[in-house]
C-alpha cells in the first residue's frame, strides 16, 4: 500500500483517531492497527501519541488504565468524551464537503 | 508476550524515554506514565515480529520533540517549589561540606551563591547532554553521568571559588543539624523500602557524613574509640535502615505503592 503524503495525513490523522475511538474503547497499538487495516499505509506509531496526548489534553477522549487481555503490561483504553464527539462530528462534516468538492472538480474535468 | 524487549529494541526505548524524560519542565510523572504505555506497545509489536525503530518511526527525535511538546508541563508553581526545595539542599551539602573539611568559620554567603550556580549548572548539562542522546555512542543514564560530573569536577572547582559571608555556627547548632540531618536520611531509606543492602549503605554514607562532624562539635571521642567512630557510625546506621525497611509497616513505604 503506497504511504500517504504526512501534510494530507497530518489533517486527518486527528478525525480519523477520534473515529476508531467512537468504534470502541481501545489502546494505542489496537488504534495504530486499525489504521494500517483500515488502508491508511504505513504509519508511525510515534506519531499517534502526541495526537492521544493533544486529544487527552482537550478533553477530547480520557484514558484509563486497565489489564491487558492478553495478560501483557496493563495498557491504557482511550474512550470518547463529549468534546471528542463534537469534534468528530466537525470533521465529518468537513470531510464530507471536501470530499464533495473533490468528486465535483472530477467531473468538471470529465 | 515477553515481558522484556530484545536489547536492540531495548536501546532503542532508552534513548527515547531519557529524550522524553528528561526533558526541562517536563511533567515527570505525567512523561513516565506515557513511556510505560509505549513500552507495552512494542512488546506487543515485538511479540508480532516487528522491532522498535519499525514500529514506531526511524526519527525517534522528531516523535520524541513532538511528545515533549504535547506533555503536561510544570506550573511556575511547581517551578518556584523545585528551586527552593534545590537551592536549600545544595546550600546545606555546600555549607556542610565546607563544615566536614573542618573550616572553623562557613562561608555561608559562598554556599548560597554556589547553590544557585550548580543546579543551573547541572540544568544546562544535562539539555546539552540530552541534545546527544540520539547521536552517542553508548547510552548512559544522564542521572549516573550528572552525579559523576559534580563529584570529580564541579564540587572540586567550586572550592576554588572565593570565600566570604563566613559565619561561626556554635557547636549545638551543628550537633542538632547534623544529627537532625543523619536522622532525616535514615528515615527516607526506611520509608523508601527499597530492602537493599546497597542503598542502605549509600543512605548510610550520606547519614555518616552529616552526624560526624556533628559529633566532632560535642567533642570527639578519645583512642580506638574515636577510631571506631566512622565504621561504627556506618555499620549502625546501615543496620537501621535494614531494620527499620524490615519492620516498618509496608502500606506506610513508598514502595508499596509500586
Amino acid at each position: 500500500m503506497r504511504r500517504l503524503p504526512s501534510q494530507l495525513l497530518k489533517g486527518s490523522l486527528e478525525g480519523a483517531l477520534l473515529q476508531v475511538i467512537a468504534n470502541r474503547e481501545t489502546y494505542a497499538y489496537e488504534i495504530h492497527q486499525a489504521l494500517v487495516d483500515a488502508g491508511f499505509g504505513e504509519i508511525a506509531d510515534g506519531t499517534i501519541y502526541p495526537l492521544l496526548l493533544k486529544l487527552e489534553k482537550a478533553n477530547q477522549i480520557s484514558g484509563e488504565k486497565r489489564a491487558s487481555p492478553n495478560g501483557g503490561p496493563p495498557r491504557k483504553y482511550y474512550h470518547l468524551l463529549p468534546a471528542g464527539q463534537a469534534a468528530l462530528a466537525a470533521f465529518d462534516a468537513d470531510w464530507t464537503q471536501l470530499a464533495t468538492a473533490m468528486r465535483r472538480l472530477k467531473g468538471v474535468g470529465k | 508476550m515477553s515481558e522484556t524487549l530484545l536489547p536492540r529494541n531495548q536501546e532503542y526505548y532508552d534513548r527515547l524515554a531519557a529524550y522524553v524524560t528528561d526533558a526541562i519542565g517536563v511533567d515527570g510523572k505525567a512523561a513516565e506514565e506515557t513511556m510505560a504505555e509505549i513500552h507495552a506497545d512494542l512488546l506487543q509489536a515485538q511479540a508480532n515480529g516487528i522491532s522498535a525503530a519499525d514500529y514506531f518511526g526511524h526519527d525517534p527525535k522528531t516523535i520524541g520533540n513532538q511528545l515533549v511538546a504535547t506533555l503536561p508541563h510544570l506550573t511556575w508553581q511547581d517551578w518556584l517549589r523545585f528551586a527552593v526545595i534545590t537551592w536549600a539542599i545544595s546550600f546545606l551539602v555546600f555549607a556542610w561540606r565546607y563544615i566536614f573539611n573542618g573550616l572553623s568559620r562557613v562561608p555561608l554567603g559562598t554556599a548560597a551563591v554556589l547553590a544557585i550556580i550548580l543546579p543551573v549548572g547541572v540544568l544546562v548539562g544535562m539539555a546539552v547532554y540530552r541534545s546527544g542522546t540520539f547521536t552517542r555512542k553508548k547510552f548512559r543514564d544522564s542521572g549516573i553521568v550528572v552525579l559523576i560530573v559534580c563529584q570529580t569536577m564541579l564540587l572540586p572547582v567550586s572550592d576554588l571559588f572565593p570565600k566570604f559571608g563566613r559565619v561561626v555556627i556554635p557547636p549545638t547548632a551543628l550537633a542538632v543539624i547534623g544529627f537532625g540531618m543523619a536522622l532525616v536520611l535514615i528515615g527516607f531509606g526506611i520509608w523508601l523500602g527499597m530492602h537493599s543492602w546497597v542503598f542502605a549503605a549509600l543512605c548510610s554514607v550520606f547519614a555518616t557524613l552529616f552526624a560526624l562532624p556533628a559529633a566532632d562539635a560535642l567533642g570527639t571521642l578519645p583512642g580506638w574509640w574515636g577510631r571506631l567512630l566512622i565504621p561504627g557510625m556506618f555499620l549502625l546506621f546501615m543496620l537501621i535502615i535494614r531494620g527499620g525497611d524490615a519492620l516498618w509497616p509496608a502500606k506506610w513505604q513508598a514502595k508499596a505503592g509500586d
